[in-house]
């Protein structure tokens, strides 16, 4: 099996079944992550930790590894860190039919050529990719519905070589009228199924760079930003994106701000659609466990804290 | 390990990386004047790790030199 994150300490269940599929609907979907080596935690620090990353990323890869570019602030920072370990990996950035994504193929362009990278364009129709049957025959096998996504493991397949993506370690903020609680996310329809992908195809893949190490989460979970974040019960935030962004432009002050946009904004409507037409052929989850871990949990788990 | 040994095993990978102008290299040589490239360096890095189970701390310093890389062999 590949390393999806390092050792494969970040797993997910599906009833009980390590990296499984749905059988049915009520199966509780089930996320955990390792725990750190607290003297390397100690030691160490989360700018030098990522770099750390690319160098485990390419000892599994090697040389052929190819990084998915979106022009996003996530893939960027991954592309530094190879940049900084002395690895120049060709970077690969979607380009849609009709322009859709031209802003962030701009900005693909622009970190490219400031860090010294080859990158290539895939051309790629995505109603084409939709209409034709294909998207739905890539989601079928794997239990993905999420065009993005199929998208993306279309052009690996179509590579075959071992991929990267950024895959922001994203916290999210559940609310309900009683009490409301922070969350790591990992979805059983997005992340998961990357690992699905990988195994399904054996094609080497990482969609979880900033969650690829215990210790480089815990560094971000601790961080004084994320801190404040979560602590704080009267902001009005719902998601850790700009808390990240902030973090990330610290350690990397020549990043650009960047819009945060995925080529999709114009293709909303057809993305529902999509997705409702590719539900129509998959087990539906009606279960209500979270897609991730509550806070509280996640920090506990990576201290390896019993919470029994 | 001391640094003659450091600098015998450097010497050994480094020709296994295909690099052959290695005769006189002392700590101040620079790597690029042997022909090493980011990556080559890179993989010296992971040659030693793999050898002696040890691990390389990461670092933003620029490594430049024969000796740049033997301050990280520890």
């Amino acid at each position: 099996m590949t390393n999806y994150t390092h050792n494969n300490h970040l797993k997910y269940t599906i009833g009980g079944r390590e990296f499984g599929y749905r059988e049915d609907s009520i199966e509780p979907f089930r996320v955990t992550v390792g725990t750190v080596d607290y003297e390397r935690y100690i030691r160490s620090n989360y700018a030098d930790e990522l770099r750390r990353i690319a160098r485990l990323i390419y000892k599994d890869f090697g040389k052929d590894l190819v990084l998915f570019l979106s022009g996003g602030t996530d893939s960027e920072i991954c592309a530094r860190n190879f940049v900084d370990i002395g690895v120049r990996p060709e970077c690969i950035t979607i380009r849609f039919k009709d322009d859709y994504n031209l802003p962030d193929v701009n900005e693909a362009v622009a970190i490219c050529n400031e860090l010294g990278l080859k990158l290539t364009f895939i051309d790629f129709d995505i109603k084409d990719f939709f209409y034709s049957g294909k998207a739905n025959d890539i989601g079928a096998q794997i239990q993905c519905t999420q065009l993005t996504y199929l998208m993306v493991y279309s052009c690996i397949l179509d590579r075959g070589r071992p991929a990267i993506m950024g895959g922001e370690a994203l916290l999210f903020k559940n609310i309900s009228k009683d009490s409301s609680f922070w969350h790591y996310t990992f979805r059983e329809n997005e992340d998961a199924s990357a690992m699905r992908f990988s195994e399904k195809f054996n094609i080497p893949f990482v969609n979880e760079y900033f969650s690829y190490t215990p210790e480089l989460l815990l560094y971000y979970l601790e961080n004084i930003d994320i801190q404040a974040l979560i602590s704080d019960d009267n902001n009005y935030k719902l998601t850790s994106v700009s808390s990240k962004n902030k973090i990330l432009m610290s350690l990397y002050p020549n990043i650009r701000p960047k819009k945060k946009t995925h080529g999709f904004e114009e293709l909303l409507a057809f993305n529902y659609e999509a997705y409702n037409y590719a539900e129509q052929y998959q087990i539906k989850r009606l279960e209500p466990s979270l897609d991730g871990i509550e806070i509280n949990h996640i920090i506990k788990q990576l201290k390896g804290q019993n919470e029994n | 390990m001391n640094n003659n040994d450091k600098m015998d095993f450097l010497k050994a990978t480094i020709k296994k990386l295909g690099h052959t102008n290695i005769g006189s290299i002392s700590a101040a040589t620079k790597l690029a004047a042997i022909g090493l490239d980011s990556l080559d360096i890179v993989e010296l890095q992971m040659e030693y790790e793999d050898t002696f189970k040890k691990e390389i701390p990461e670092t933003a310093d620029p490594i430049i030199t024969v000796g740049d890389i033997l301050k990280l062999m520890k």
